[in-house]
């Protein structure tokens, strides 16, 4: 056995016995929210990772996802299973296919602004159509997710469920990456060595892959909002602000954006490092409400994208090179 | 509608067309000397109107405020600066998520200093509006409008005039070729920080007794000044400005004309309709095969 197969199954043994061991509420439920954010994440990584396209929409697929779920099941009694697995993510999909096309045809830094756009129009569109998304207040007593007769209602339950979604989501994402679309997608991210100019010598048209890995970064984004919706069982539109995109993209950043498990290792480590904000800076500022915490995501990011560019995953690597490269010197 | 009302609606788009004319402007002075596009422009805004508000309060006189309302900002501007000085040859992704990460920094110490409050203080010419037409103006506007004015006035000389000036825009037409006649562009680079924050303040500080402040209103400021200054062709002045004024007089109709929820909306699909078809911007020069 390979030694990545090894860490492979480690990880999801461990995966499987932590709550027999962790029983707390608090601690089961930071772990669903984790996976949440690192489904999203890694729908993220087939576009910036793999396509090298900047995208600061997620947040948008990812309420597009969880409002889907909460109207579905709320007003028109849509089994929750169907809903989950297939209309969130196909909802967050169209929207993708229909934005991504005047979109896509951006680069650099007017693609940014243009996702981020989309972002804030749907964030007011959540707000603002109070008829079906109820506004500020919001939609609640959402019913959580039944498979056949059985409800998943407590913390372990979505555990399993929101776990098992990631692994099958970075098998897929794995096959993806490995197909003919994926290295297709890879050929035209600038970083990786590739141009749009070659990929198009090559027979490659980059706008079909870019909009091909845009949907499927908006379907995982909407898979993860369906989880939320079920998990939380009330939606309303402030966890689906402009900030939650710049998250997303931290976490994968912060992770390693050269490797689909940077954005698990990403999103393990933006919690860690939120939950240490939470902790410490109501000490020296007792008073303080709000999402204090970015102030922790911006030194996270310049950090790592000053010191570790590679992300978390390569900082073994790098510290290790950075360390024989000095002995060689003395 | 009567003509009176729709010219109250474009006073009112004018005069919140200033800020976004003066921060495409900063995004514009920054971007095109140091080739970074610096996301933290918005939080300038914020930090101005802000330490105004938070001076003014605690009882010190007018100059001292205003006087702590810009060398804050300036101040948050010299230190993106430091931080985007090693990596400014970084991919266009990385800076922009430095920009962004120093914005974070800047909200979240916002956030620590100021709370959630939100914060206002008097305008600075009190007073009965002026009416011109029946259009009501308010002093405060005419105020913003004069000022808006005077900083293009000054920066219009400050670049054509000084050599200070003549010296950055020599760094933005061509950088080897302004090192070679003895410039720094290092030193440049460092002005256009200041420049765009000190803008930034300026709105900020004008701003503020109108629309109010809190710490969140940066990022969403910063991103209209910014598809301002890409609707207007990002490196040149004029379709900078008029791009500023384009957005505020847009939001203004959208918001008097059908509701004020989908402003942001119709401004996102103006920005995207318009550079679908000239990716340059309106008065941008127009893109040469780039290989």
């Amino acid at each position: 056995m390979k030694k990545t197969q090894v860490l492979i199954t480690i990880f999801i043994l461990i995966l499987i016995i932590f709550p027999v061991f962790v029983t707390s509420h608090y601690f089961l439920s930071t772990l669903v929210f984790i996976a949440i954010n690192s489904i999203a994440a890694l729908g993220l990584f087939l576009l910036t990772g793999l396509a090298g396209q900047i995208s600061l929409g997620q947040s948008a697929f990812f309420g597009i996802g969880a409002y889907v779920y909460a109207i579905l099941t709320t007003k028109f009694n849509f089994p929750s299973l169907l809903t989950l697995l297939l209309l969130s993510p196909l909802g967050a999909g169209i929207m993708a296919a229909i934005t991504g096309i005047p979109v896509l045809r951006f680069h650099g830094h007017i693609l940014a602004v243009a996702t981020l756009g989309l972002a804030l129009v749907m964030y007011t569109i959540f707000v603002g159509m109070v008829s079906v998304t109820g506004g500020h207040a919001g939609i609640s007593s959402i019913p959580h997710l039944s498979i056949g007769k059985v409800e998943l209602n407590t913390d372990v339950h979505y555990y399993y469920l929101s776990w098992g979604l990631i692994l099958l989501l970075l098998l897929i994402s794995q096959n993806i990456i490995r197909s003919r679309v994926g290295r297709a997608a890879q050929s035209i991210h600038h970083i990786l060595g590739g141009s749009e100019e070659a990929a198009m010598m090559l027979g490659i048209n980059p706008m079909i892959y870019k909009l091909q890995m845009y949907i499927l970064s908006a379907m995982y984004a909407g898979l993860a909002g369906g989880v939320y919706a079920s998990y939380v069982t009330f939606v309303n539109p402030s966890p689906f602000n402009v900030l939650v995109s710049l998250m997303i993209l931290v976490i994968i950043i912060v992770g390693g954006i050269g490797s689909m498990w940077g954005a698990v290792i990403g999103s393990v480590a933006v919690f860690l490092f939120r939950e240490l904000m939470r902790f410490a800076i109501p000490i020296a500022f007792p008073t303080v409400g709000g999402e204090f915490e970015i102030i922790g995501w911006g030194i996270l990011l310049i950090g790592m994208l000053l010191l570790a560019p590679g992300g978390l995953i390569q900082l073994p690597q790098h510290l290790y090179q950075k360390l024989s490269r000095k002995s060689r010197y003395k | 509608m009567e003509i009176s009302a729709l010219g109250q609606l474009l006073i009112q788009g004018i005069i919140q067309g200033s800020i976004y004319a003066l921060g495409a402007i900063g995004f514009m002075i920054v971007y095109s000397i140091s080739r970074v596009v610096n996301f933290c422009q918005g939080e300038y805004f914020m930090l101005g109107g802000m330490v105004v508000a938070t001076s003014l309060e605690a009882g010190l006189p007018l100059w001292l405020s205003l006087f702590l309302g810009v060398i804050i900002p300036v101040f948050a501007g010299v230190i993106t600066y430091g931080v985007i000085h090693p990596v400014r040859n970084a991919s266009i992704m990385t800076l922009i998520l430095i920009t962004f990460g120093i914005a974070f920094i800047i909200r979240g110490s916002a956030l620590l200093a100021w709370g959630t409050d939100v914060r206002r203080y008097a305008p600075f010419l009190e007073g009965e509006p002026i009416i011109f037409f029946n259009i009501l103006v308010p002093q405060q506007g005419l105020l913003i409008l004069g000022v808006t004015m005077l900083t293009l006035i000054s920066l219009f000389f400050f670049f054509q005039r000084t050599l200070s000036g003549k010296a950055m825009r020599a760094c933005a037409i061509d950088r080897l070729g302004a090192q070679i006649v003895g410039i720094k562009p290092e030193y440049k680079n460092l002005i256009s920080f200041i420049i765009a924050s000190l803008l930034g303040s300026i709105e900020g500080i004008f701003m503020t007794p109108i629309t109010m402040a809190s710490y969140d209103i940066g990022l969403t400021i910063g991103i209209k000044a910014f598809i301002a200054a890409l609707i207007g062709g990002l490196t040149n002045p004029v379709g900078v400005m008029l791009g500023g004024f384009l957005i505020g007089i847009l939001e203004a109709l959208s918001s008097g004309l059908i509701s004020s929820l989908y402003k942001t909306a119709i401004v996102v699909a103006i920005f995207l309709i318009v550079l679908s078809f000239r990716r340059t911007g309106l008065l941008g020069e127009a893109e040469t095969g780039k290989v």
